[in-house]
């Protein structure tokens, strides 16, 4: 990667990101649900800022988790979707919505932030219990298969959990099991993520070396200088924390954390002295468009979840990377 | 500085090799060889730090000549290494100051040129271009060094390999680790690399090589140690093990002492040219 490519790719990704900033920023809704690409009036111009900060925050922090994931496994694949993160996060999230049923509404403090790193964490553990490799290191392949079915199980726990949900609290849960950008973020939430979306970037452009080190086999990491088991909890703690925070904020979101990565990488490298920022600005890019772009669903039956967006456009990308062979070049 | 092993046991998932009782001279060249499953790339794991002795020690020694150099290699914990130490409990950063590693295969990250592979050598020290570059010559991949590693082939992506070791030497490097170098390269860059190799070892290195290429064990070895079944064969000076005698028991296959034009001749399997397949 050229200097010059990658102030091209620098140029490229603002321009994205301004891009997609200006159309959500213009694309709503009149009173009769037909979609409108104007200035915003004066009442829903707090909502539209509302959205677009949740969806800043929430993107950059899934792809950021998603980049941690990526160097963690050495695996294109990866991601917090894949891993079962965002499925832990939704589980306990769940549980907590039916603890707070029966009668202890603190657990939802702090928009289910808690719950959600302590589903994260869960998750990302048995994943890593069941994946690790026969010398106690993590084997990448064997990783991943377990953090689909651990994805998967955890999904169909947390909807055991809302089934056994009273049926007046369904509604909000299943909304947010779907995918949401609030158009009002819970503001402790929202500065959650925000902290640790800048200690993330600002960790990762830092120790951009050692994560760079990390592509590197176990052997050859730890002969070159890197504490390879440390540097592995950052990323675990790190990767959880972020997938976390973003599913609270806006439900269980899809390849987000899997495509943001990937377009830092292809328009400003793989150093991760800049692929981590760049990966930011991607996941933000990704999710304030995909959030614009369900706005002009036809409105019949409400809005389109967000999630189903992201899922109808990240799924073929995770397909077209299999289909490259992204998992086997990276291994080489 | 000594390497030495003391009834040292090594765990390698289910493979163990020793007790072993060894030594690695400075400014020598060892060469490890043995039968598959021996146990060659278990030993220079241990020997690289990165797999501990279960049982017994594999340590690191400073002589009273040396302790000043000790003294130099970090601020921090010099007075626990000027005597004596657990390789395997040298801290990263040190390790990568002490010696140099390259696994017998060799990866490398996705999407990184040639130059940028190479820089992962001083990724816990001070940069060094000037060095990089030398080591890129060294390898012969100066040329290569803004292509992409994943595009290479395999001999190619070796020498990046070693030239990562190359780039990460010191003042203090002791100790330079090959795990089967040639089994991807060409005549010439084998001729390179012995050449390379006993460049190492006259600059003070202790160079520990394993290899199945009997022609490039001779070209190099001062001492030879042959693992077999988890055990050491054979150990000792290059002119006393690289014999028929002692070889053809541990391979079962024949050897022969050819003549070649360097003062010593090499022992080399050889057998009938016929092969029954049945």
């Amino acid at each position: 990667m050229t200097a010059r490519r990658e102030q091209l790719g620098w140029i490229c990704l603002s321009f994205l990101l301004m891009a997609s900033i200006a159309c959500r920023f213009l694309v709503g809704r009149d009173a009769i649900g037909q979609w409108t690409f104007a200035w915003p009036t004066s009442d829903s111009i707090e909502w539209r800022a509302g959205a677009l900060i949740s969806a800043f925050l929430a993107g950059a922090a899934l792809s950021l988790s998603g980049i941690f994931l990526q160097t963690l496994l050495r695996n294109p694949l990866a991601s917090p979707f894949v891993l079962g993160l965002s499925a832990g996060s939704q589980a306990c999230v769940a549980a907590a919505y039916w603890i707070a049923a029966i009668g202890g509404p603190w657990m939802l403090m702090g928009g289910a932030i808690f719950p959600a790193t302590i589903g994260a964490l869960l998750a990302l553990a048995v994943t890593l219990y069941f994946g690790r490799g026969k010398g106690g290191g993590i084997d990448p392949i064997s990783l991943v298969l377990s953090g689909v079915i651990v994805g998967t199980v955890a999904a169909a726990l947390a909807s055991l959990i809302e089934w056994l949900l009273p049926l007046e609290m369904r509604p909000a849960l299943a909304g947010w099991a779907l995918g949401r950008v609030p158009e009002v973020p819970e503001i402790s939430v929202a500065v959650i993520t925000a902290i640790a979306v800048f200690t993330a970037t600002f960790m990762g452009i830092r120790n951009g070396s050692t994560l760079d080190a990390m592509g590197l086999s176990e052997d050859e990491s730890s002969s070159i200088g890197i504490h390879v088991a440390r540097v592995r909890l950052y990323l675990v703690l790190g990767s959880s924390v972020l997938a976390a925070v973003a599913t609270a904020l806006c439900g269980p979101l899809a390849f987000i954390g899997l495509i943001g990565p990937h377009m830092a990488r292809s328009c400003v490298g793989p150093r991760h002295r800049v692929s981590v920022l760049a990966a930011a600005i991607s996941g933000s890019t990704l999710l304030i468009a995909a959030d614009a772009v369900r706005h002009f669903a036809p409105a019949s039956t409400g809005r389109l979840p967000i999630g189903v967006i992201c899922a109808l456009a990240g799924g073929p990308f995770f397909l077209i990377l299999l289909r490259r062979g992204a998992a086997k070049a990276w291994m080489r | 500085m000594t390497l030495k092993f003391e009834q040292a046991l090594i765990r390698n998932g289910n493979f163990v090799l020793g007790p072993i009782d060894l030594q690695f001279r400075a400014a020598a060249v060892t060469v490890v060889i043995g039968p598959n499953g021996g146990g060659k790339s278990t030993l220079l794991r241990a020997v690289a730090g990165l797999l501990p002795a279960h049982a017994g020690h594999a340590r690191l020694q400073w002589g009273q000549s040396q302790s000043a150099r000790a003294d130099e290699l970090s601020t921090t914990s010099a007075r626990t290494l000027a005597g004596e130490m657990e390789i395997a409990k040298i801290t990263p950063s040190q390790r990568a100051r002490l010696l140099s590693f390259v696994p017998q295969r060799p990866e490398s990250v996705a999407g990184f040129s040639v130059r940028t592979s190479v820089e992962l050598g001083r990724v816990a020290m001070r940069a060094d271009a000037p060095r990089v570059q030398l080591a890129l010559e060294r390898t012969g991949i100066a040329a290569l060094a803004d292509e992409l590693v994943g595009h290479l082939s395999e001999g190619q992506r070796h020498r990046v390999a070693f030239a990562r070791a190359l780039a990460q030497r010191t003042a203090q490097t002791q100790l330079l680790i090959v795990d089967e170098p040639t089994s991807a390269l060409d005549p010439s860059w084998t001729r390179a690399l012995a050449a390379e190799l006993r460049h190492n070892a006259s600059e003070g290195l202790a160079v520990i090589v394993a290899t199945h290429d009997f022609a490039f064990a001779g070209a190099i070895a001062d001492d030879v140690v042959a693992l077999a079944q988890g055990k050491i064969a054979a150990a000792g000076r290059a002119m006393e093990i690289l014999t028929p005698h002692i070889l053809q028991p541990i391979f079962n296959v024949p050897f022969r002492m050819v003549e070649h034009l360097a003062a010593n001749p090499l022992c080399l399997p050889m057998w009938n040219g016929a092969i029954n397949a049945s």
